[in-house]
């Protein structure tokens, strides 16, 4: 991975928890669900990250 | 019912889930239906694979796209991860697999999973919490991974995971991959002969999983003075380089070079002709399993072979804490021993059978870690302490356990105990602390943490009575010792009674 590449998602990431934040001021349903999607994606972004192998069936969860 | 199942890891990982889909195929009813999700660019691994109605890939670049760019928009990212997230969701599926183990994963199943589906593996709790719902997960989470001492295999796990029963038809080749013309063709023309070709693939998923450069040399060389059949070099673009350097002629022939050039149906086609397959830890000793060819898996210290090694019957694996430490002398015999079907070397490892464990020398197959492992999970008997140490650690581990008793009692009765909680959270240093001192207890301690995380949120009151439930469990374990054992001098094994 680029540094430019990590600098990206890092950014997209601290946006990310801004969404939450927006999320949480809706409807309790709308909420829960936009929180999901945000997650999701998150965690899309972490294993591009360095040291977070995407592939390995054998990777530690969180 | 309509079956998803969450496969996000890569090639090799695929090829070991089709035994698995192909069982579960086997036990569906007609009409039902099984579906499967990769990572679109491991998507051509599914290829071939006739157990499932439909791949659906998870394209990852794309949906970050926006996110790389001078004007990142994390709106239009979270959009496209949404629209994938309902395109799934409208198939209504009534069970979900995850045989993937990742954090993406289990969001992605919790996001799926619809009240009333059947879940099977990581998943979410309501509050974001991983929900680890079936024991073959549990036992993943705590257990399974290079640094650990499992020894099941992870077909067999996924298996398990999935609520399966694997039979040896399970792994089966595709019936209808030919090799490309091109292929076929240069192939012939450099063999020249009907024998069979022994396949040497030199490169792997990471360096650390790869056998050196001049060693690979070495290798080519002497299989090339002594093999009588062609020697055909596969593997990816990226090691056309490598290939280049250990092709080297001797006793005027060469290795067929083919590395780059195979797509994955050519090299099915190409380890259904092979007599002998020869590599590391990676796709084609995989492929070999479902092919049927028998693999020499020369394997390092950041694989665990017990978990992906080969599974083709009379394959054999050397395995050896580095690359460097594996003689290529050693190789060249074992796989001459391998073609002319005689016993090898003393420290090889054999693949009889797929559905039977490996038959390891002594010094490999002894191992107290998988003894305690085998005690926890299976119900066999618990091993003698190894060491003083461990001794000194399962001491320390039954009064850490006795005061967080002590604690859990007092919140019983004062609800919010501030000294307790505090103690309480100590518990965790102490207990990482042991584990990292003895690692055999650290198996003890990972299946305590894990089956403290599988309790996930619940009221207070019943978390307190199941936090209480599972510390005794752990205290019967340690007093088979301190109880016991330590005042015999006694290192049998021991049982819960």
């Amino acid at each position: 991975m680029t540094a430019t590449l990590e600098v990206y998602l890092r950014q997209a990431l601290t946006r990310l928890t801004r969404l939450v934040g927006t999320a949480k001021a809706g409807g309790a349903r709308e909420c829960d669900r936009e929180i999901k999607n945000v997650r999701l994606l998150e965690e899309l972004i972490k294993e591009q990250m360095p040291y977070e192998d995407a592939g390995s069936s054998t990777r530690a969860p969180r | 019912m309509k079956t998803l199942v969450l496969q996000l890891a890569r090639l090799g990982d695929i090829y070991q889930t089709w035994p698995v889909l192909r069982a579960i195929r086997r036990g569906q009813a007609a009409g039902d239906e099984l579906h499967v999700l990769v990572r679109s660019r491991f998507r051509d691994a599914t290829e071939g694979l006739d157990a499932i109605d439909r791949v659906w890939t998870l394209d990852t670049k794309e949906i970050l796209a926006p996110l790389v760019s001078d004007h990142p928009d994390a709106g239009d990212a979270l959009d496209k991860i949404k629209a994938f997230v309902e395109q799934l969701s409208a198939q209504g599926f009534e069970r979900i697999i995850n045989l993937s183990f990742s954090p993406f994963s289990s969001r992605l199943v919790y996001a799926l999973a619809e009240a009333g589906v059947e879940v099977r593996g990581y998943t979410r709790h309501e509050d974001g919490f991983l929900q680890i719902p079936d024991d073959a997960s549990a036992y993943f989470f705590a257990q399974v991974g290079p640094d650990r001492v499992n020894r099941v295999h992870v077909t067999e796990l996924f298996a398990q995971v999935a609520g399966v029963e694997l039979v040896d038809e399970d792994w089966t080749r595709p019936a209808h991959f030919e090799l490309q013309p091109v292929l076929e063709t240069d192939l012939f023309t450099a063999l020249n002969s009907a024998r069979r070709p022994v396949l040497v693939h030199l490169g792997a998923s990471q360096s650390d999983k790869v056998y050196g450069t001049h060693k690979w040399l070495q290798v080519i060389s002497g299989f090339l003075e002594r093999i009588d059949a062609p020697v055909v070099l596969i593997g990816s673009a990226d090691e056309r380089e490598l290939a280049k350097a250990v092709r080297a002629s001797a006793s005027g022939r060469e290795a067929i070079d083919l590395v780059g050039r195979t797509r994955l149906r050519d090299v099915f086609a190409l380890m259904s002709r092979a007599q002998l397959a020869i590599g590391g830890d990676s796709a084609p000793v995989h492929i070999a399993a479902l092919t049927g060819t028998p693999f020499l898996n020369l394997s390092f210290r950041t694989v665990s072979f017990w978990e992906t090694g080969p599974k083709s019957p009379g394959s054999r694996i050397l395995a050896f804490e580095t690359a460097d430490d594996l003689p290529s002398d050693l190789v060249i015999q074992e796989a001459v021993a391998m073609l002319n079907g005689v016993g090898g070397d003393a420290r090889a490892i054999h693949v009889t059978s797929r559905l039977e464990p490996l038959s390891a020398p002594r010094e490999i197959a002894t191992s107290v870690g998988w003894e305690w492992l085998q005690a926890i999970y299976m119900g066999q008997p618990f091993p003698g302490p190894d060491s003083e140490l461990c001794v000194q650690g399962l001491f320390r581990l039954s009064e850490a356990n006795a005061l967080a008793l002590e604690q859990l009692a007092i919140l019983e009765r004062r609800s919010g105990d501030r000294v307790a909680l505090s103690i309480l959270d100590r518990f965790d240093e102490i207990i990482e602390a042991i584990a990292r001192m003895v690692p055999t207890l650290g198996i003890l301690v990972r299946w305590f943490q894990t089956e403290r995380v599988r309790l996930g949120p619940m009221a207070d009151q019943e978390l307190l009575t199941r936090t209480i439930a599972l510390h005794r469990r752990l205290g019967e374990i340690l007093a088979l010792y301190t109880a016991h054992a330590f005042q015999e001098k006694s290192h049998d094994d021991v049982r819960l009674g």
